[in-house]
């Protein structure tokens, strides 16, 4: 029997290997393509010569992109608004979080608080409201437009609320006969623990703002246009129907394919850099121990 | 405690660095524009420039010019006392959406320039821009008005609602409508082969293109002629060639005006684009490649004949690199019979400017314009500095206003082949001095454009502006066309590309699919049509 369930398991891994593996290669394969793209001569990119590995391989691209002002103003902007936004998010999710963790009898009406956030998840008032709204607020062409309109993310209130929910309760009780109150007891015992989920919220804010482009276009000026906004008007796919010969004339001008590749790699540095960073906060069993008895 | 009094105050500098961020915005908002400030007018623009392009980087870097401050806004400001402010400013795909967002929220700027023909309309029937034609006729110089009717009168149809001229088409040059076919004629010679005159001719080409490995490397690998998707727009020179003028509005000899795309003489061409799709001499996947796509097998070397415009100068010249004996020519566009051919042309404008309704200086935008052509091409005009800064081109186009003299890449073409038979090439001027010098800078592309023989200028010159049919039908979507053209659209790109491979019957489907594009809208088009250049 147990050589039979050893085998058993050996072929289990043998195929989740290879399955993983080519999803894992599936998922490269685009990536590597763009690297190989951005450092590759333009003719050799134009002429769909560049597969998986370089062409008559060039730094020319690089020194190309180090050269763009416009490419960094842009990723000045993104940085801005990546500290800025992600501050204001993981603060309003840890204080909004921790009062609807509480059960009913402590928060009147909380699940009346929890349906009109769940609410804002389903129902929003549409671009041009928004738009309006933005724009009497006079927030248009200033960091603000990108930062406060997404500022509660209900989605990680709720992830978060539920990670307190975990935090045993006695912690708290012990905490308040201690002589603290909500605010000490968010803070040193409530934050302190969840730091892996902190930790994910983070991320994902610091990614939602890094990949957000869409707000970047409608609200600010061209000349102040967030990383990822400046990245979709330079590769965007113009439909040749509704282009003005003029318009498609310039384009042609421009099109440079490696030098498009080189940008998007360099956009996509950071936001690589932060994951392993972030990783080693993720590290289950924090709370054991906590609770003796 | 700390903590928790360091994230209030966080908390609280946000919101104040938020608020005080806002009054410095109102107060800068709060001066009305249009209002006189030191003797200058300021007017808030909204301009389809990308502040993002390479140009404009390297400029600043160079001579510290900005979009809002450089060469132009100053001559605006000494000659018209206007100082310019960007309210609106991004690429055009992005402009186009954020000016319906201003439109839809009521916060236009003051001069602003529209692409969408529908949003025009919207405009002026809701009364949000004001009536330009008067105005227009009040101020504009004889070499602005020279200009923007160069072509045709014709160009303010797309301007005009209800009788009322709304806007002042920022005028391009119509030639950029053209189509042309290049050829490689290294393949051509390789071969024996003579350049084409007829349709005939191509076909011949096209099979010897295909068969008789023309880049000799012993393998089957080389097609025909390059296609793509979107040939009904991007090919439109072997429709031209059968008198067949698809994706266009002309007038029929019975004086009806008709659309191209559902009128029989398509019929010739798109049979012979599926007899060359049955024999191989095109790439089956055509279907699914757009035009970039079908440039990389030219610029791989293995496509040698395309019709297409002539900026893909800036592509096709990629061959030489990849194959430094490839020379790729532009031949006059072959014909069915013996008729010249004729060119179907639209008036091409980057749009057309208008003047917000509050604005109390429309005829402020009449004066730019008077300046901005008069820094180009005036009598005294000072073109070297306002078209480019040495290397950096498109410094014309970093003004909130434009408009270019329709003949410009014509003329220029013109001035390079005369100054090269007499031998005068160092005493050009103007646009002829700054593309010459770009092609002895040794960029191929523009000699391939504007060089004297065999270029796309050259057969431009043959037949501009006589052999030139101008569109009949330029205004806004008519109340059909708003909600079904592109459904109709639809139903013919796919019919189309069905009869080239071969899945439809051209002789008893063609009819069939006109029934069709008739019912779903096209017969109301028609008389909408119709109706309106009757009213004009």
């Amino acid at each position: 029997m147990k050589m039979v369930n050893r085998s058993r398991n050996h072929w289990f891994s043998v195929v989740n290997t290879i399955i993983l593996s080519l999803t894992c290669i599936i998922c490269l394969i685009p990536f590597i393509h763009i690297v190989s793209l951005s450092f590759s001569d333009k003719a050799a990119v134009l002429g769909g010569l560049v597969k998986l590995w370089p062409v008559h391989f060039t730094w020319e691209p690089y020194s190309y992109v180090l050269e763009r002002t416009a490419f960094w103003r842009s990723f000045g902007m993104t940085l801005e608004r990546v500290v800025i936004g992600a501050t204001i998010n993981v603060l309003l999710v840890i204080l909004l979080a921790y009062p609807l963790s509480k059960p009913n009898n402590k928060l009147r009406f909380r699940s009346v608080y929890v349906w009109i956030f769940f609410f804002t998840m389903l129902f929003n008032g549409g671009l041009i409201p928004n738009y309006i709204l933005v724009k009497e607020l006079h927030m248009l062409d200033t960091i603000w437009a990108l930062v406060l309109p997404g500022a509660v993310s209900v989605f990680n209130i709720i992830l978060m609320l539920n990670f307190f929910r975990e935090v045993p309760h006695e912690l708290e009780d012990a905490a308040f006969i201690d002589g603290a109150g909500h605010m000490r007891t968010l803070w040193q015992i409530y934050v302190p623990m969840s730091l892996p989920a902190i930790a994910t919220i983070t991320l994902f804010c610091i990614v939602g703002h890094w990949n957000a482009w869409f707000d970047g276009m409608i609200y600010m000026k061209g000349d102040h246009y967030p990383l990822q906004t400046y990245l979709q008007s330079i590769v965007i796919k113009f439909d040749f129907n509704t282009m003005s010969a003029s318009e498609a004339q310039r384009l042609a001008k421009l099109n440079d394919r490696s030098v498009k590749a080189a940008q998007m790699i360099v956009a996509a540095i950071p936001i690589l850099l932060v994951y392993p960073y972030l990783q080693k906060y993720f590290v289950a069993g924090i709370r054991l121990g906590s609770v003796k008895g | 405690m700390k903590k928790r009094f360091a994230a209030i105050l966080l908390v609280f500098i946000l919101i104040l660095t938020a608020c005080s961020d806002q009054t410095e915005k109102n107060e800068s908002d709060s001066e009305p524009s249009g209002q006189d400030q030191n003797g200058q007018i300021n007017i808030q623009f909204g301009a389809a420039i990308d502040p993002n392009m390479e140009q404009v980087g390297k400029l600043e870097k160079k001579t510290g010019e900005t979009l809002e401050n450089n060469r132009w806004t100053k001559l605006f400001s000494e000659k018209n006392g206007v100082t310019t402010q960007y309210k609106l400013m991004a690429p055009q795909a992005d402009y186009t959406q954020k000016l319906k967002l201003s439109i839809a929220s009521g916060d236009l700027p003051d001069i602003f320039v529209v692409s969408d023909k529908a949003d025009l309309k919207q405009l002026a029937e809701g009364g949000a821009i004001q009536e330009m034609g008067p105005i227009y006729d009040q101020y504009a110089s004889p070499l602005l008005k020279s200009i923007i009717e160069a072509e045709t009168k014709k160009v303010f149809d797309q301007v005009t609602y209800g009788g009322k001229i709304y806007g002042i088409p920022a005028k391009m040059p119509s030639t950029n409508g053209y189509n042309h076919l290049w050829i490689r004629e290294d393949w051509l010679q390789k071969l024996g082969l003579k350049r084409p005159k007829t349709m005939d001719d191509v076909y011949n080409i096209a099979v010897a293109f295909a068969k008789q490995d023309p880049d000799g490397n012993g393998k089957a690998d080389t097609f025909g002629l390059g296609l793509h998707k979107d040939f009904l727009n991007g090919m439109k020179g072997i429709f031209w060639g059968y008198k067949a003028y698809p994706e266009f509005w002309y007038k029929n000899d019975s004086g009806q005006i008709v659309f191209g795309s559902v009128q029989p003489e398509m019929k010739k061409p798109l049979e012979l684009l599926a007899k060359m799709y049955s024999e191989g001499l095109v790439d089956h996947e055509f279907g699914s490649k757009d035009e970039a796509k079908m440039l990389e097998s030219v610029v791989a070397g293995k496509t040698g004949m395309i019709y297409a415009p002539h900026w893909t100068a800036y592509s096709v010249e990629k061959t030489m690199e990849n194959d430094p004996n490839c020379k790729w020519i532009v031949v006059p566009l072959p014909t069915d019979g013996s008729d010249p051919i004729q060119i179907p042309l639209s008036n091409s404008a980057d749009g057309a400017y208008v003047v917000n309704k509050d604005f109390k200086h429309p005829e402020k935008l009449v004066e730019m314009l008077n300046t901005y052509v008069d820094a180009l091409f005036g009598e005294n005009a000072d073109f070297n500095k306002y078209w480019s800064d040495g290397d950096i081109d498109s410094v014309w186009a970093m003004s909130p206003i434009h408009t270019l003299d329709p003949s410009l890449d014509l003329k220029g073409h013109q001035d390079i082949k005369k100054a090269l038979a007499n031998n005068t090439t160092d005493q050009l001027t103007g646009v002829a001095k700054g593309f010459y010098k770009t092609m002895q800078d040794g960029v191929w592309g523009m000699s391939m454009m504007f060089g004297p023989k065999d270029t796309p200028f050259a057969f431009v010159d043959q037949t501009y502006p006589d052999q030139v049919i101008w569109s009949e039908f330029e205004g806004a979507p008519t109340p059909t066309m708003a909600t079904n053209w592109s459904s109709m659209s639809e139903l013919l790109n796919t019919e189309f590309t069905a009869m080239v491979q071969g899945k439809k019957n051209l002789d008893s489907d063609f009819d069939k699919m006109v029934q069709n594009w008739n019912n779903l809208g096209g017969k109301n088009v028609l008389e909408e049509v119709n109706a309106q250049a009757i009213n004009k």
